[in-house]
């Protein structure tokens, strides 16, 4: 891996931590649970992938359905887009090492770029996660808290319901 | 009692739920989405309805809604009582006693409407899963199926 490979990895990696963090700190319970899951995927991954062992992509495979499948679970409870936002891109991510097309030499790096890319997006979807968490926080205090540049925060900017 | 005193003596969980009445959802919708179960949400909305002096769902929530959009004086926030903090009902954490940070774009939050939580096709998010997955994976073959014209392209070009 080259030196701008590995610098591009680390920021990335920070970037889904600090996604991560917020979430488990700003979260209820399911989200919690979810970044959790989302959390020990990554360090599961990157576990098995600095073992080195040969056919340690079966190994990631495993571990990202798992996290699917426990991501979908609590999105069946949570009621929270980001989580089913976070399992749709989990479940795209596993397909991607079976895709017999990608996983071909001539599209290897294809493959890579894509895992990156959908990496990046699933941080993205924290930081939306983090949005949503704090919007339907408000929400549930009758839109009193939290001034906003859209409708100013106060009373007025409770939802309306006629 | 003033409307307003009796608003701010709702729990965010009872104020919660009669804005979901006040989107027409049923006890067994709002206790879907609420991760509730139906009894739950019916003893919020009892509780409310004490609070609020009114003897059914569209006065509560007419209620709550005419304090929302017709206020003349802006309701004071109203700070979380200890036992709002706490366990409300059943085994369901209502707050966690945080402060909602500022919310960029809430008003299009709010303009989701029932959106705002996935909803259940089928009594399950799973086709939603599927369906978003899906759409990744149409737009990842749309991406890597332009890569080689578009490196035969940027070649052809040098």
């Amino acid at each position: 891996m080259s030196p701008l490979q590995l610098a591009l990895q680390f920021a990335l990696l920070a970037f889904s931590l600090i996604g991560l963090s917020l979430l488990l700190w700003r979260g209820r319970t399911w989200d919690r649970a979810a970044a959790g899951v989302v959390l020990m995927a990554l360090t599961l991954s990157y576990a098995i992938d600095n073992t080195g062992q040969d056919g340690f992509e079966f190994g990631v495979i495993l571990i990202d359905a798992a996290a699917f499948i426990a991501l979908w679970l609590i999105a069946e409870r949570a009621g929270r887009w980001w989580i089913v936002m976070t399992a749709a891109l989990h479940l795209v991510s596993s397909l991607v090492y079976v895709a017999p097309f990608l996983t071909s030499t001539s599209l290897a790096w294809a493959a890579m770029t894509l895992i990156w890319v959908l990496w990046l997006l699933t941080s993205l979807t924290f930081f939306f996660g983090v949005w949503e968490i704090e919007a339907a926080r408000r929400f549930a205090f009758g839109g009193r808290y939290g001034s906003t540049l859209d409708d100013g925060g106060g009373p007025r900017a409770a939802p309306s319901m006629e | 009692m003033t409307i307003v005193s009796a608003i701010d003596k709702l729990t965010p969980r009872e104020r919660e739920i009669l804005l979901l009445v006040a989107e027409r959802l049923g006890d067994k919708e709002i206790a879907q989405q609420l991760n509730l179960s139906p009894r739950t949400v019916q003893n919020h909305l009892h509780r409310a309805y004490e609070k609020l002096g009114v003897s059914d769902r569209q006065q509560a929530a007419r209620l709550l809604s005419n304090s929302y959009s017709g206020q003349s004086s802006p309701l004071s926030p109203a700070p979380l009582l200890p036992s709002e903090q706490g366990v409300l009902a059943g085994s369901d954490r209502v707050e966690d006693g945080k402060t909602p940070w500022p919310v960029p774009f809430y008003g299009g939050y709010l303009r989701l409407g029932r959106w705002r939580r996935p909803r259940r096709i089928g009594g399950s998010v799973l086709l939603l899963i599927l369906g978003g997955a899906l759409a990744w994976i149409l737009l990842a073959a749309a991406a890597v199926s332009l890569i080689p014209p578009v490196l035969e392209m940027i070649q052809g070009l040098r």
